[in-house]
């Protein structure tokens, strides 16, 4: 229980870092490092196959694309004279929820007062992806080819 | 344990849309919308785990992994392209997209 409420405020604190950091290279690395608390968080929680999609590909592969995109864009075009009030005053806000939240939400977020279930040792994610929920499949290779196809269209060479 | 997963949430969803909210910056909106989508999992993982159907939520999970990782993909080839044509990633000077 210790370890799990640790793990949850080390990823809002990851969270919150991202979004507070001044460099754009720290908040990618952040944003990693939140993913990681949620990694272990989902490993806690019985769901090691979301564990590892999350690792390798939020914490891998969109810091990856955070970090290449970061050094493909130039310094002085990311560089937005925003003002550091507005996100330095997130801490404060979001204390000021958690307290509205604890107070006037008590009654609803005690409906959810249960334990954790293990799931089923015979209940597998591979049975449930493949025959339940098929066409989540068929959606996720649709999005995959229209993700292909939109960045080679912004990518593509013009020809003379 | 699901009751404070679910204050969590709450918190990590807020985090991700007053960066969506306040930032100008194209990169820093991309950040918040995967904050948002990191809350979005956790919700959906204590939920589960609550009723004892963590492998649906697993697999609802994965899917939405997937969503994601092209959404961030597609958003950040926009912000290269746009940087490299108008010299700024400020969303508030993409206002000649008609030109």
């Amino acid at each position: 229980m210790t370890s799990h409420i640790l793990l949850l405020c080390l990823l809002l604190l990851f969270s919150v870092m991202a979004v507070m950091a001044e460099e754009m290279l720290m908040s990618a690395v952040y944003l990693g490092a939140a993913s990681v608390a949620l990694t272990l968080l989902l490993y806690e929680m019985y769901a090691p196959w979301a564990a590892v999609f999350e690792l390798s590909v939020c914490a891998g592969l969109i810091t990856v694309l955070f970090i290449s995109a970061i050094s493909l864009v130039r310094q002085e075009e990311s560089f937005i004279a925003e003002p550091r009030l507005r996100f330095k005053l997130l801490p404060v806000w979001l204390f000021m929820a958690g307290i509205l939240l604890s107070t006037f939400g008590k009654k609803y977020l005690a409906a959810f007062q249960t334990d954790v279930i293990p799931p089923p040792q015979n209940e597998g994610v591979g049975l449930i992806l493949w025959h339940l929920r098929t066409t989540d499949i068929i959606g996720q290779l649709c999005m995959f080819l229209a993700g292909v196809l939109i960045i080679n269209s912004f990518f593509s060479r013009r020809k003379a | 344990m699901p009751a404070i997963n679910l204050f969590f949430t709450a918190l990590l969803f807020l985090t991700g849309l007053y960066c969506m909210l306040v930032s100008r910056n194209m990169l820093r909106l991309l950040i918040g919308m995967e904050i948002l989508s990191k809350s979005c999992i956790l919700a959906f993982i204590s939920f589960g785990s609550q009723i004892g159907q963590t492998s649906t939520a697993q697999s609802i999970i994965i899917t939405i992994i997937v969503v994601e990782v092209v959404v961030i993909g597609v958003g950040l080839a926009l912000m290269v392209k746009t940087s490299s044509a108008t010299g700024t990633i400020d969303i508030w000077k993409l206002n000649k997209l008609k030109d």
